[in-house]
């Protein structure tokens, strides 16, 4: 039997069981958007230098991450994104991760051997300079892998923090520089669209189109 | 019993210590495009993109007596982006992930499907470049619970805009063709 076979019955199994399964709906996003008010979109990457921050993550299927992502498709939700972890599917430790989420139907989630530290600010990069149906993902001196995925043609670009809950504290979140590329020259954002979905609880701070900081979260 | 508490037990560290480039269903997710967008009119939209020298095209028939919901642009009604979401229901779905049809338009050098990683099969209506798969996946939760894990997908080029179109699955790719086939700028309209 195939792996995912095995997987999905002992999924099963778990929630007959009452065993805790990992599954959120509803997460809520701090950060921005990029769109482009001009000509052509930039087609060819998304990056971000994005500090590093270690917080408690409240008990329970919770998590948070700090991400660049690609739009593939919007109608679809397909998406690549390039971030670090903390949370309940490892450990409660910081993990690096890409994600990939395509017409192949498999949703894929590469976690990295490599771990961030805390306090420290890696540069986050999809890049799709080259012109071919690849995307090189990664951060910079840390780890690299190359994912075709099906469409492979950028709609949109995004920037956030994501949380499964509002008692999550992000303080000290930034996102220092945020760049996108047009063939292969990396530019700074010269647009972008706040997107707080909580702002009851989180406050987003709009330094310049390429750079954002955000506060707030918890009790 | 013991084995079956077993077998669950296993499968919650399986998710948990999965490492090194390893895969399995994840929940990640981007922001809603909504909470990035603003809904605009047709007319606001080929105002701003005509200058933009982008001649966008609509569907003139469309099947199930669906009508025309409306149309996410990212970025701000005044300062619009270069990506839209057209959406079409005929039971007043107008949200993104849940209307039966449902298409984004933006400029493109093509069809942005690889023939040597892509299930679909490559054709041309119109004489425009079109890609469809019959089975694709939607990973929006909503979409999931009314009409199930995929659906129809259909890309077409036209002139510097590519569409791609989401048709729930009881419709017909005959159907999906048909629109495409009726697509017009809105210009003639």
């Amino acid at each position: 039997m195939k792996t995912t076979k095995i997987l999905a019955l002992c999924l099963i199994i778990n929630v007959l069981l009452g065993f805790e399964i990992v599954v959120v709906a509803g997460n809520i996003h701090v950060g921005y958007r990029y769109y482009q008010n001009g000509g052509w979109p930039p087609p060819n990457g998304v990056a971000a230098d994005i500090k590093t921050i270690n917080k408690d993550v409240p008990y329970g299927s919770n998590f948070y991450t700090q991400s660049v992502c690609v739009w593939l498709s919007v109608t679809q939700g397909y998406w690549l994104q390039v971030g670090y972890y903390k949370g309940i599917y490892e450990s409660y430790t910081l993990k690096w991760y890409i994600e990939k989420k395509d017409s192949s139907g498999v949703p894929c989630h590469y976690w990295q051997t490599k771990t961030p530290t805390a306090g420290t600010t890696y540069h986050y990069y999809l890049d799709h300079t080259d012109g071919t149906s690849k995307w090189k993902c990664g951060v910079d001196g840390q780890f690299n892998r190359d994912i075709t995925p099906s469409p492979y043609t950028a709609r949109n670009y995004e920037a956030m923090s994501e949380m499964t809950t509002n008692l999550q504290v992000i303080d000290g979140t930034y996102y220092k520089y945020l760049y996108y590329a047009q063939g292969t020259d990396w530019n700074f954002w010269n647009t972008h669209y706040p997107v707080n979905e909580d702002p009851t609880v989180y406050t987003l701070t709009e330094l310049y189109h390429y750079s954002f900081e955000a506060d707030g979260g918890g009790e | 019993m013991l084995i079956i508490a077993i077998l669950g037990v296993l499968s919650t560290s399986q998710l948990r210590s999965e490492n090194s480039d390893t895969e399995y269903v994840a929940s990640f997710e981007p922001a809603s495009f909504e909470s990035g967008a603003c809904k605009v009119s047709l007319q606001t939209l080929e105002n701003t993109w005509t200058e933009r020298n982008l001649d966008v095209y609509i569907p003139t028939w469309l099947p199930k007596e669906m009508k025309f919901k409306g149309i996410w642009v990212v970025g701000k009604e005044n300062d619009m982006g270069n990506l839209a979401v057209f959406i079409y229901s005929s039971v007043n779905r107008d949200t993104i992930a849940t209307a039966e049809i449902a298409f984004e338009v933006s400029p493109m050098d093509g069809i942005p499907y690889d023939p040597s990683n892509s299930k679909g099969v490559f054709t041309s209506i119109n004489g425009w470049p079109v890609y469809y798969d019959e089975r694709a996946p939607v990973f929006y939760e909503e979409y999931r619970e009314l009409y199930g894990a995929d659906s129809l997908l259909l890309n077409v080029q036209i002139g510097a805009l590519n569409y791609n179109f989401r048709g729930e699955p009881s419709l017909t790719l005959n159907d999906m063709f048909k629109v495409i086939e009726s697509m017009r700028p809105v210009s003639t309209q």
